[in-house]
């Protein structure tokens, strides 16, 4: 290193220009990671930038990080409530999904490519995990939430999928170049690796919660000790021989569902940690690919890319999930959000290394896969989830949350709202918020940067900003009352679940009655096992079922109990 | 004309009733159309509540429209309360109610009930009409507003 500056220049020009590039694309609703993939292009090697970089070597190990640093926080963001309706369908689309991704593919690209069966696999094998958090990114932009059957099983799956693909990548690179591999040999090194792998994500994961939480330590170290701790389990099961990214994945899991201090600053700190891991990828990726040798090849490696969008993974989709009675609406769009991500990269490092036969061709051709998948499946997926409305009413998120000092429960959080102009809570006492689910507080109003003290006397304005405390059920009303009334971004709560709302043990008989429609089943059963046994599956918010001429639709869910129902009148 | 012309009579607009709860709302309900059809009030009351007990009837924006089945009855008929004092009524945004719409329709009706709630649900929908209804000072203003309403686009909130 004779020339630090030049490196921290260069380092922090990057940077800066892809925060730059940020704040842009929020507004132009292009995917990021393309962003990061162009700067780094333009400052390659063909670019005006013309910076010669090809350290293969550098790249594995800079990505088998941040890949690590990605599933660490993609697991602490995981619910394991959400395992209700979505673990299911995620382990068959992270498990044989994959598979057969994989193996579809990578047949087609055997046949186009010209290259042997193997490594036809090899390179399906790269591209066959999926990447949720370019999904959700792009989701968040543009104000859609997605039902959460849909947006569970995604997430999920993207988490879990990438240590499945990262095996089957090294077990075929193992193939290549030592020989064949009895399919014996395969089974037991897939127990082995995921057998250690969760064994160890579990009790590492444990262990690390206990430790957070003994431990007294300033608010801004926490997170440190949480990536410390992630890092050295990561490298402590790889050594071990388990499956290391299936470890950091499990143990972010259990840290992020226990009890956690400095929860919010720490989850703030990984995510930006993670944001950075995704862009460093995509910036080297940019670096290491040459467009003067891609463009020649794209006539080859484009239709891989197709195939995979068109063909393997809506047939992988399809061949997985319909035993779990997904609406047909639900398995469009899960095949069609199979975006490929920052893990196709790092894997299509892994064969260069080994000295596997055209290596280079394959790194071309997932980078074909991964930009196509980000420019054509990015750019359609919250204009597709309306269309397909597999999205639910979201509410407005609290400009500031922040859970109470020291406490180990979670319930209460100070959080912090501005009053919309136009809002429901304008003009109303400051004291008094209506809510119905959960509980709130008002702790204090702020007007022009004055304090006001919450008294039943003080009417709120537009613009007052409001500190209360509140527990997370109340978060989805305090949202919609600070929120200016149909912002028109979020999908409209009357015209979506109705008019009225019915309780989930109304009886079925009653409710047919006022309706007004024949009995379609047992007057005694009760509205929301009626709703469970129409569905033949686990319900989640804003299914729907008919009744006569009204449209009932799950409202509310608590403990996997339907607790409230709209009924939409027709016309 | 109007489903709603048809089933309001101007006799049945109550402006500024002073009841504090939604049981002494539907216990005077329950008179009034016991004078008018000669149905006993706790048929009207237990009907009423009936419906109440599978789920609020409140629409949000401090307006509710609280419907029933009567055996007895030949056809649909309602009344409309402003009360002098918002009361607690479970509605879905939690607001407290004044405007009261209350829809009693015959046992066998078809769902043409339906029609004519999803009509309240709109009329009520209707900020404007909401603001004026409050501000009527005369039974025959509020009957008029809710007879003449008509969609008009763009202005429900």
């Amino acid at each position: 290193m004779a020339d630090v500056n030049t490196l921290a220049l260069l380092f922090g020009a990057l940077l800066l220009t892809a925060m730059v590039a940020t704040s842009l694309t929020k507004r132009l609703g292009t995917p990021l990671l393309l962003v990061f993939l162009g700067v780094g292009m333009l400052a390659g090697d063909s670019g005006p930038g013309g910076l010669i970089f090809n350290d293969f070597e550098l790249s594995y190990t800079v990505g088998n990080l941040a890949l690590a640093v990605i599933l660490f926080d993609g697991g602490l963001r995981t619910r394991i409530s959400t395992f209700r309706v979505a673990l299911k369908p995620a382990l068959l689309l992270a498990t044989f999904g994959v598979a057969i991704t994989a193996g579809i593919t990578g047949a087609f690209a055997a046949w186009i490519l010209d290259l042997p069966l193997h490594l036809g696999f090899l390179l399906g094998s790269i591209v066959g995990s999926t990447d949720a958090a370019a999904v959700f990114a792009l989701l968040r932009n543009s104000g859609v939430k997605l039902n959460e059957r849909v947006g569970a099983t995604l997430e999920i799956e993207s988490g879990m999928n990438d240590p499945m693909a990262i095996f089957l990548v090294i077990v075929l690179i193992a193939a290549a170049t030592s020989g064949s591999l009895s399919p014996a040999d395969m089974a037991l090194e897939f127990v082995r690796q995921f057998g250690i792998g969760i064994v160890c994500g579990g009790a590492g994961g444990w262990l690390v919660s206990r430790l957070a939480k003994r431990l007294t330590l300033p608010e801004s170290l926490h997170p440190l000790l949480l990536l410390g701790s992630g890092l050295a389990l990561f490298g402590a099961t790889a050594k071990l021989g388990g499956s290391a990214f299936l470890a950091v994945y499990c143990a972010g899991m259990i840290i992020g569902n226990r009890p956690l201090p400095a929860r919010e600053h720490s989850l703030q700190v990984l995510d930006g940690l993670a944001w950075l891991a995704q862009a460093g990828m995509f910036l080297l990726l940019g670096l290491l690919t040459t467009p003067s040798r891609v463009l020649p090849e794209l006539p080859q490696v484009l239709p891989i890319a197709l195939f995979l969008m068109l063909v393997a993974r809506p047939l992988s989709v399809l061949l997985c999930l319909p035993p779990l009675r997904f609406r047909w609406r639900e398995l469009v769009f899960v095949s069609w959000v199979g975006l490929r991500g920052a893990v196709p990269i790092v894997l299509a490092v892994f064969p260069l290394l080994a000295g596997v036969e055209h290596a280079l061709l394959m790194f071309d051709a997932a980078l074909a896969v991964v930009i196509s998948s980000l420019l054509i499946q990015g750019s359609s997926i919250a204009w597709l989830a309306r269309v397909l409305k597999v999205e639910v009413p979201g509410y407005p998120d609290p400009l500031a949350q922040h859970s109470l000092h020291g406490e180990d429960d979670a319930h209460w959080l100070l959080v912090q709202y501005r009053v919309a102009a136009g809002a429901d809570i304008v003009d109303a006492p400051c004291t008094q918020l209506d809510i119905r689910q959960g509980l709130a507080e008002t702790l204090g109003v702020w007007r022009q940067g004055m304090l006001l003290h919450p008294e039943s006397s003080l009417l709120l304005r537009a613009d007052d900003l409001v500190l209360l405390a509140a527990n997370e059920a109340a978060l989805p009303e305090l949202g919609e009352r600070f929120a200016a009334q149909q912002s028109g971004k979020q999908l409209d709560a009357q015209r979506f679940f109705g008019e009225f709302y019915l309780h989930g043990d109304a009886q079925l008989g009653d409710v047919a009655m006022f309706c007004g429609c024949a009995m379609p089943g047992d007057p005694d059963l009760s509205l929301a096992d009626w709703i469970c046994a129409t569905l033949h599956r686990q319900p989640t918010v804003g299914e729907q079922v008919a009744l006569g001429g009204v449209t009932l639709t799950v409202h509310e869910i608590e403990g996997g109990k339907i607790t409230s129902v709209g009924l939409k009148l027709p016309g | 004309m109007s489903l709603l012309t048809q089933i309001l009579p101007p006799a049945n607009i109550f402006l500024d009733m002073d009841v504090g709860s939604k049981k002494r709302v539907f216990e005077q309900i329950g008179i009034v159309f016991e004078n008018s059809h000669g149905i006993a009030r706790s048929v009207i009351f237990d009907s009423l509540f009936a419906r109440e007990k599978l789920g609020s009837t409140g629409l949000g924006q401090g307006v509710a429209i609280p419907h029933g089945r009567i055996k007895g009855l030949k056809d649909a008929t309602g009344a409309f309360v402003r009360l002098r004092e918002p009361i607690p009524y479970d509605a879905p945004d939690g607001k407290p109610v004044n405007l009261i719409f209350v829809l009693l329709v015959p046992a066998n009706a078809t769902d043409l009930h339906l029609q004519i709630l999803s009509e309240l649900a709109q009329l009520f929908s209707d900020k404007r009409l909401r603001e004026e209804l409050a501000a009527a000072s005369e039974p025959a203003e509020a009957w008029k507003l809710i007879s003449l309403w008509e969609p008009y686009s763009g202005e429900a909130v």
